[in-house]
């Protein structure tokens, strides 16, 4: 296992009364991708502005390449870090932006040239040096936000939701170009986003907080097929994964895990033929087309279940039965944890 | 292209802008007009008689030492009180700016002198300063044994009246100032702190900068204050003396149209003035072209 970048031990964060973050530790490796997903609230940026210093833990510790940084100043911990509103200095044209922290550092004028000319290249900005944040469109300026964070060659760099201020083709983009820049680099990336899609799609690994704890720490493939608790579950895939009582396919003669209350089964694994399990049987209430697959809100007594699939035959009010395979079947306790 | 009107007709437009302008003409397009031609005369005692003389007013108070003297005045009392000010201002406002206990009384306290009208900080100023009874001079001669002659000695003399003026202008600095530094994105100056930037730094390469906007204004609204609102001081504190040191052009413009009746003179002097307090600010607006950062 290669060595520990960033880790985290015990960190407790409140605002006066307001407990924010509870009992984090986490360790991230060297060289990994590391996605902090949580829905807005949950406490994911206060945990990033820990780690960068720019807040301070109320308890815990926190340690960067072994190094206890629990109390040290953000402009001592060595991190670059992309902000969401990408935080350009607008008084400086980009190459003034990109050079700031070099230039701070007193590096030599020949090496920030080289450097920059690099960078630039790299992120095709090398055109735009002269203008202000203010001539630039949205995804010029978080270009020119990653230069500045990667200019300087630190280990470590955090991103705040970079991406939501884009429009959803370029974001898809950026989401490879931004992956392809970590590898390349071999940058240690922590990643804050309310998106499962960039995070499954970046991350080595996913840091799901809810309510300010961990809810998982897993890559993304495991989030999604052994989710720990109802709320992963339900937080990842679209739609999310189906929660129902277990009470609906009590009768189907399959051995049920003892204290299981609740059951999930993701959308795709369900099917209209038939196969090891029966669900049960309902009627259409909605339908999604989306080209490739067709979602449908299928009503089985009064539990609404949504199905995917490939099939765009069926309508709305038509009655169907659906049918899953045992071993797409989870099975969750009263605490909403999985068995 | 198309022309955007409001108004049906252009009578319309003109009887809402009417009032103000009347108000306008009568108070301030005609006495200017007045001043300009009242400028080239020679006025009699109370303006019983007066003979066309042209630019002589002008000739006599370029070529006068006298006049020369309170130029230099004006420019040290200028100068040093809008420099004073906007530092203190901003150094002030910059203290106020930060997270602690009770900034709210602290703000209010630093806004409080601006609120005063400009006579009753006069009139602290002079009790403060007084040579024989005044408080300044009471410590010190408790805490070093010495006694300074406040307003007897030319060059302390101008540094209480700039003391006065600065002390009240400060407040509104910090009002604008703190209202402009409240406006500077946290994430920006949180930026500059995560590139490696150290206090001094953030401060000086971000968010001096980003002031330059608000800055530029109070240059120019401080230089224009301090042409014409240091009347009240002077006038209250050392009545433009010892020796004429602290007479600056204003109230040397008062003490010649009211006191010595020379009119005309005071006229030209008006016009002087007006002269220079509009090239001031236009070179201001010049040199800002280059130096302020406007958010867009």
């Amino acid at each position: 296992m290669a060595e520990a970048m960033i880790t985290l031990k015990n960190v407790n964060k409140s605002f006066g009364k307001n407990k924010v973050l509870e009992k984090i530790n986490f360790s991230i490796r060297k060289g990994t991708f590391t996605v902090i997903l949580g829905a807005s609230g949950s406490g994911k940026t206060t945990l990033l502005r820990l780690i960068a210093g720019l807040d301070f833990p109320t308890g815990g510790k926190i340690f960067i390449n072994g190094k206890d940084v629990t109390q040290e100043e953000a402009s001592k911990r060595n991190i670059s870090m992309v902000f969401q509103s990408y935080a350009l200095f607008p008084h400086m044209n980009v190459r003034e932006n990109i050079v700031f922290g070099l230039k701070i550092r007193k590096v030599k004028k020949e090496e920030i040239e080289k450097k920059l000319s690099t960078v630039t290249k790299m992120l095709k900005i090398d055109n735009l040096l002269g203008r202000k944040p203010s001539e630039l469109s949205g995804g010029q300026r978080q270009r020119v936000a990653l230069a500045r964070a990667i200019i300087s060659e630190r280990l470590i760099c955090l991103m705040d939701e970079p991406l939501s201020n884009l429009d959803a083709k370029l974001r898809s983009s950026m989401r490879k170009e931004l992956k392809s820049l970590q590898e390349k680099l071999n940058l240690t990336v922590i990643y804050v986003t309310h998106d499962q899609i960039e995070a499954m799609s970046m991350a080595d690994e996913i840091i799901l907080i809810n309510n300010g704890k961990i809810e998982q720490h897993a890559d993304p493939k495991t989030i999604y097929e052994n989710p720990k608790t109802i709320y992963v579950a339900e937080f990842i895939g679209t739609p999310p994964m189906n929660i129902f009582n277990i009470n609906l396919i009590k009768n189907s003669n399959i051995k049920l895990p003892e204290n299981a209350e609740k059951a999930g089964v993701r959308p795709e694994s369900i099917s209209f033929e038939r196969r090891e399990i029966k669900i049960g049987d309902g009627e259409i209430v909605f339908c999604e087309y989306h080209g490739s697959e067709t979602i449908y809100s299928v009503k089985v007594n009064e539990t609404l279940i949504n199905v995917k699939s490939i099939e765009g035959k069926h309508t709305i009010g038509e009655k169907i039965s659906l049918y899953c395979n045992r071993e797409q079947l989870l099975f969750f306790n009263r605490e909403g944890r999985k068995l | 292209m198309e022309r955007h009107s409001l108004y049906k007709s252009k009578l319309t437009a003109l009887m809402f802008i009417l009032p103000t302008l009347v108000i306008l003409i009568i108070f301030l397009y005609y006495p200017t007009f007045q001043t300009f031609k009242m400028s080239l005369y020679r006025v009699a005692f109370l303006g019983l008689s007066k003979q066309f003389v042209g630019l002589e007013n002008y000739r006599y108070i370029f070529s006068s030492p006298e006049y020369r003297k309170i130029f230099l005045n004006t420019a040290i009392f200028v100068v040093l009180s809008v420099v004073i000010s906007l530092v203190i201002g901003l150094f002030l406002a910059v203290l106020a700016n930060q997270k602690i206990k009770g900034k709210t009384v602290f703000r209010l306290l630093l806004i409080w002198p601006y609120a005063l009208p400009p006579a009753v900080a006069g009139v602290i100023f002079l009790f403060l300063f007084n040579e024989q009874s005044g408080m300044v001079n009471y410590i010190l001669k408790h805490v070093a044994n010495i006694a300074l002659p406040w307003l007897s000695k030319s060059y302390l003399a101008m540094g209480v009246v700039i003391t006065a003026f600065v002390w009240k202008m400060v407040g509104y600095n910090v009002v604008f100032y703190l209202a402009a530094l409240q406006n500077i994105p946290k994430d920006i100056i949180e930026a500059a702190k995560v590139e490696g930037a150290s206090i001094f730094q953030t401060f000086f390469k971000v968010t001096l900068p980003m002031l330059s906007p608000i800055t530029l204004f109070l240059v120019v609204t401080n230089t224009i204050a301090a042409f014409f609102e240091s009347f009240t001081f002077i006038d209250l504190i050392t009545k433009g003396g010892p020796a004429d040191s602290t007479t600056v052009i204003i109230y040397s413009i008062y003490r010649d149209g009211f006191e010595y009746f020379k009119t005309g003179l005071a006229a030209a002097e008006s016009v002087i003035l007006f002269i220079c307090v509009v090239i001031l600010t236009l070179i201001q607006l010049r040199v800002s072209r280059r130096m302020v950062h406007y958010e867009k």
